[in-house]
């Protein structure tokens, strides 16, 4: 894959030792963690209306939202219902599965 | 015109309406009593640990997790038998709090999966759906199939009664 043009390359073979200019600032980039995405798949025992009101109650969806998510999962097989943090993700993919709903974890980089 | 300022009122949340038939209990008490059965029976074993993510890299989460989920289920069905073995049930009509309700739903749902895990596993969905001719079961599997279709009906009646705009999908 071609990097962006705006990145410069790091030369091949350089020291591993930090430079500090006298004068320059410097900061501190948090390294970017990937988000999570709770996932909800198809089954063909939990009935549409149940799974909208599950939506409803967890994420505080309105109805259009989630009859939009819940029609998703039954015509395509899955819908990502919820993106972020993975101690959150988590969070909802147990309370998910406490209705008996089939959702798990994936990771969004 | 803006109201008097006065003490809050708290909020009063109807109880969700059951009525059912004297009938129906026979349908329902063998199998909620034989899922609950299972699950107590399952709960010591660290192998029925249904679900739980892949992606869990800590042990003690992964039980943790576990044991949320059968805690709850284990919670629910017991609910629900108290339900279907309540003398009243058949009788009169029945109140249910919003948790209550959601436990029996979420218990209904319960039940249902292993229904369809067991009974119902060589059906497709369009026959689980309905679309199927009941007397093809044997006669001791027709029951697991009434009780599996009455259910639904339950958790769709408690939903719409919990949550009406639900039914709008």
């Amino acid at each position: 894959m071609k990097p962006p043009a705006n990145i410069e390359r790091a030369p091949l073979l350089a020291s591993t030792a930090p430079q500090v200019v006298p004068g320059q600032r410097t900061r501190t980039v948090p390294a970017v963690e990937p988000s999570w995405q709770v996932v909800v798949m198809d089954d063909d025992v939990n009935l549409m209306v149940y799974v909208v009101h599950v939506f409803r109650k967890v994420f505080g969806f309105e109805t259009e939202k989630a009859r939009r998510h819940m029609l998703e999962v039954h015509h395509q097989g899955r819908s990502v219902v919820w993106t972020g943090a993975r101690e959150a993700a988590e969070h909802y993919v147990h309370i998910l599965q406490q209705w008996h709903l089939r959702a798990k974890l994936e990771t969004h980089a | 015109m803006p109201e008097e300022p006065g003490p809050l009122k708290p909020k009063v949340t109807p109880c969700v309406r059951l009525r059912f038939s004297p009938l129906l209990r026979e349908v329902l008490v063998d199998i909620v009593e034989r899922v609950h059965a299972a699950e107590l029976a399952a709960s010591d074993k660290q192998s029925a640990l249904p679900q739980v993510p892949g992606e869990l890299p800590d042990p003690d989460l992964q039980t943790a997790w576990a044991e949320g989920l059968r805690e709850r289920e284990e919670y629910d069905t017991r609910a629900l038998l108290a339900l279907v073995t309540n003398p009243q049930f058949g009788k009169a009509d029945m109140l249910a709090t919003p948790s209550a309700a959601e436990a029996l739903a979420r218990a209904s749902v319960r039940v249902r999966l292993y229904l369809r895990e067991t009974i119902l596993r060589d059906l497709n969905s369009a026959e689980v759906d309905g679309d199927f001719d009941v007397f093809r079961l044997p006669p001791a599997e027709q029951q697991g199939y009434a009780c599996f279709r009455l259910l639904a009906h339950l958790e769709e009646d408690l939903i719409l009664q919990l949550d009406p705009g639900a039914a709008k999908a």
